[in-house]
């Protein structure tokens, strides 16, 4: 038994080195899967059916399919693609070939999938009246969605926003099947190089926990901060 | 502004909701520092007319006129008109104020924020300019110890006064206001009613649709009865309460004393 500690123990160190890459995908690929969410949302409810349809069409196979076959798709095939391409010769290369750069495609695309579909139904749950006031004291449409739509649609869906940042931590795990070695990859070396199944994992998914425990507790204040006008 | 010409005209204003018509050719005129009030039975056009003024509902035809400047407008092809030039719908826009039924303050944004949003935005001016102008008028409404309270902090008629300074802070041509009392709980419609007085004795020039039969009487330079889209009565209020010329203004008037 106190080996079995122990076991854990020594898994810490590579383990804790590998976080930051776990943080990295997540924070990455949480921020792009904002942005690019926060147009996908738009562009669905524009009313435009050359935006709606083709943003409609993205997030609904995005959403559909299981990211493990995203990423698959991604780093096999477009990798594979892209390999025999033009793009072959470009200075780029040497970066995009590497798994890293596939896998923060792939989780940014998922979540803004996600991130759209959480910000079109807050942006929808907006009283008219507040538009109509910003529309009625001379605001432009521009200045309506940027100082009264999207503040209020983020305040609505924060929290949603949030513990979705916390599910695609825990997802970044698949990338491991793509050559990362982050938290998951690296357990998953520790095991192989030490033959033990249960210590690494073991020890894997603690740090993963402190993680999202850290992660909590920092974006508890930020959502405060940001919906203080409810209530209170 | 030429002092001759009216503050606002409203001209042969049409407007049909599929094929309903809801306004059938309406006109009127408010010179500066006159208070229009407007009555009708629900569903009789009253909040459509006030919402065509600005446009936050298009026309379908007629013409809308702030101080001498007609708002210049199109017809699309769904037979509605709509402002050739944006850039000049947000400017007149931004000498109607307007105060809603629902008080349509921004959630997100406290006391200070909501009323200085306009001016600062809109208007250009400097926050701090801005900001000693939203303290004024919220002296003047009776709330300046509550420039830092988010709206969801505040009673219906707090929020309504509040309402009321944010179109203010705009230095309107006119006020227009849609019921602004009727989501109210009774306790605190007067002193919503206490503000508008006080606009009224400054000569605002406003457009109110209202309820509130003894305020209209009391401030109104002219009473409009609007019935079935058109106007049925205008005059000024004695004219139009105590002699009522037709049954259906005798109708509208005795199911208000009934009620
Ligand atoms: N956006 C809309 N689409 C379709 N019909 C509408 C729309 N807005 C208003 N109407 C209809 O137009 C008519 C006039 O409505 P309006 O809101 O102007 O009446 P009102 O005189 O303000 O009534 P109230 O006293 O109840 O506020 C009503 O029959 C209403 O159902
Ligand atoms: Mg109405």
């Amino acid at each position: 038994m106190n080996d079995f500690v122990t076991n854990i123990v020594n898994c810490l160190p590579d383990l804790l080195a590998a976080a930051p890459l776990t943080l990295l995908l997540t924070l990455v690929a949480g921020v792009i899967g904002l942005v690019v969410g926060t147009f996908l949302a738009l562009a669905r409810l524009s009313g435009q059916p050359l935006l709606s349809l083709p943003a409609a069409a993205f997030m609904f196979v995005v959403r559909g399919t299981p990211l493990l076959v995203q990423l698959y798709l991604i780093y096999y095939g477009l990798g594979q693609y892209l390999g025999h391409s033009w793009v072959r010769q470009s200075f780029l290369w040497p970066y995009m070939r590497e798994g890293l750069t596939f896998a923060l495609f792939a989780y940014s695309m998922n979540q803004a999938a996600y991130n759209a579909e959480v910000l079109r139904g807050a942006l929808q749950s907006i009283s008219k009246g507040q538009i109509e006031a910003a529309q009625a004291i001379g605001m432009s449409g521009f200045q309506t969605l940027w100082r009264v739509r999207l503040p209020l649609a983020f305040g609505n869906c924060l929290p949603v926003l949030t513990s979705d940042i916390i599910i695609l931590l825990k997802s970044t795990a698949l990338a491991s099947t793509v050559t990362i070695l982050e938290l998951m990859g690296t357990a998953r070396v520790i095991q192989r190089q030490s033959l033990q199944v249960y210590e690494p994992l073991i020890a894997c998914g603690l740090v993963y926990f402190v993680v999202v425990v850290l992660l909590t507790a920092l974006m508890r204040p930020l959502e405060n901060r940001l919906t203080r006008y409810r209530k209170g | 502004m030429d002092t001759n010409q009216p503050a606002l005209s409203v001209r042969d204003i049409h407007k049909q909701f599929g094929n309903t018509e809801v306004l059938r050719g309406v006109s009127f005129e408010a010179h500066s520092g006159d208070v229009v009030s407007i009555i009708g039975s629900s569903g009789s056009g009253k909040s459509t007319l006030l919402r065509c003024i600005n446009f936050l509902e298009s026309p379908n035809s007629g013409e809308i006129v702030v101080g001498g400047e007609a708002i210049r407008t199109r017809k699309d092809k769904t037979g509605s008109l709509v402002p050739v030039d944006k850039a000049q719908l947000r400017q007149m826009r931004a000498r109607l104020g307007m105060v809603f039924q629902n008080f349509n303050l921004w959630d997100h944004r406290t006391v200070m924020d909501n009323i200085i949003e306009g001016p600062v935005h809109i208007l250009k001016q400097s926050k701090k300019q801005a900001k000693e102008q939203a303290r004024a008028l919220l002296d003047k409404v009776g709330l300046f110890d509550k420039e830092d309270h988010y709206p969801s902090q505040l009673s219906g008629g707090q929020q309504q006064r509040v309402a009321i300074a944010r179109a203010l802070a705009m230095n309107p041509t006119v006020m227009l206001f849609d019921e602004p009392t009727s989501a109210l709980d009774p306790e605190l419609v007067s002193e919503v009613i206490t503000v508008i007085r006080q606009l009224a004795e400054e000569k605002r020039t406003m457009i109110m649709v209202t309820h509130e039969m003894a305020l209209a009487r009391e401030i109104s330079s002219k009473l409009i009865f609007l019935d079935q889209g058109l106007i049925h009565t205008q005059g000024s209020p004695a004219e139009v309460m105590d002699n009522p010329d037709s049954d259906r203004l005798r109708q509208f008037l005795g199911m208000l004393n009934a009620a």
